[in-house]
């Protein structure tokens, strides 16, 4: 059996996925509490109802990062 | 509306000696500087991100702005809300920025208001914007320092048709973007990207912030404002508008991060949610119906 290795970035730091993953199952398995952070992939904001819906494809960049909100 | 405000405004000698480096750009010229001079501004949230960038729009030239805040000035906002002095603490931000504001930019009508913005209250205090708002000549900087608030304001602009220009700071990190309903409907608005059940763990009170960090934010907000303001008679624009060097579309739909730390900015395009709580079921409403008016 041949194993496809997904390599992605992750806030800029390489990962490889043993299976595909959905950008929700992908922030689980990194402890991402989903709610405190918003999520770009390939330079553009996912909204987050769509995350659960889109699986990381190889070479993808994901960029993930805290709301702020202070002023 | 007044006599005063229906006169046609002109610059006057004075007015090119001051505004002179702005009118030598091509962008701007007399016709962009006499454009801003009968822009509004609303602006939420009289802390270190909304002084500065009213002491910009304020000086550069915009006709009316509107400060909106209930907090009172204390000694820790000194480090990086340079309007302020240890002689104003204990009294409302708003009120001495309007004061100090009015020395500083004699051009500019300035409004304020020491209370909360709220849904409720909104419409009596944004009334005096109805008009610069449908000559697409106003817009809202929201400059506030927390998460409640700024769901309120983005709901507001949609319902408004307020053209949003938001920035945030807290510890070293920056977030900047502007939303349009009108102009450029596919980049959505502020809940498309931080839903109501976002949770904010970053502020200036728990993470702390420096001062010139503010200031990065404060003025890339400004600058934001001043060139959305001058290209409002733009066309309208979607994502399959082309780029082109220096146009609108650069600005509209775009999310900037600032790193403090690093100096680096990141970008990435917003995308509008289709089943956004707050700008979707107004969708078909209020926006189609601006886009007429716009289009008229």
């Amino acid at each position: 059996m041949r194993f496809v290795v997904i390599l992605i970035h992750l806030n800029n730091v390489p990962q490889t996925l043993q299976q595909p993953l959905s950008l929700q199952a992908l922030l689980e398995a990194q402890n991402i509490s989903q709610q405190s952070v918003a999520l770009v992939l390939n330079e553009t904001v996912v909204p987050r109802h769509r995350w659960s819906s889109i699986l990381c494809h190889h070479e993808d960049k994901i960029d993930v990062f805290a709301v702020v909100a202070g002023g | 509306m007044s006599a005063t405000a229906q006169k046609r405004p002109s610059l006057d000698d004075k007015d090119f000696i001051r505004y002179s480096r702005q009118i030598f750009l091509p962008e701007v010229g007399e016709a962009g500087q006499l454009q801003l001079k009968q822009c509004h501004v609303v602006i939420i949230g009289c802390g270190g991100l909304g002084l500065l960038a009213a002491q910009y729009l304020a000086c550069a030239g915009i006709g009316s702005i509107t400060l909106v805040d209930d907090d009172r000035v204390e000694l820790s906002n000194l480090p990086r809300q340079l309007l302020f002095s240890e002689a104003d603490i204990g009294q409302h931000k708003a009120l001495v920025a309007k004061q100090k504001l009015a020395v500083l930019a004699p051009n500019c009508q300035l409004f304020a208001f020491a209370q909360m913005l709220t849904l409720d209250s909104a419409e009596s205090l944004l009334a005096h914007v109805a008009t610069a708002n449908r000559q697409q000549s106003a817009l809202l900087l929201d400059c506030t320092d927390n998460l409640a608030a700024r769901h309120s304001i983005n709901q507001l602009c949609i319902e408004h048709a307020l053209p949003l220009v938001s920035a945030s700071i807290a510890a070293f990190n920056g977030q900047l973007f502007a939303v349009d309903q009108r102009r450029f409907p596919a980049g959505g608005c502020y809940h498309c990207v931080f839903p109501n059940d976002t949770y904010a763990p970053q502020n200036c009170s728990n993470q702390g912030v420096l001062g010139p960090s503010v200031g990065v934010m404060a003025s890339m907000q400004a600058l934001l404002a001043i060139q959305l303001l001058l290209s409002a008679t733009a066309p309208i624009l979607d994502h399959s508008t082309k780029p082109q060097a220096g146009g609108v579309e650069h600005l509209l739909g775009q999310f900037w991060r600032f790193d403090a730390k690093s100096l680096q900015w990141h970008s990435a395009r917003l995308t509008r949610d289709s089943e956004c709580e707050v700008c979707a079921p107004s969708w078909n409403a209020n926006t189609a119906q601006a886009l007429k008016s716009v289009h008229k």
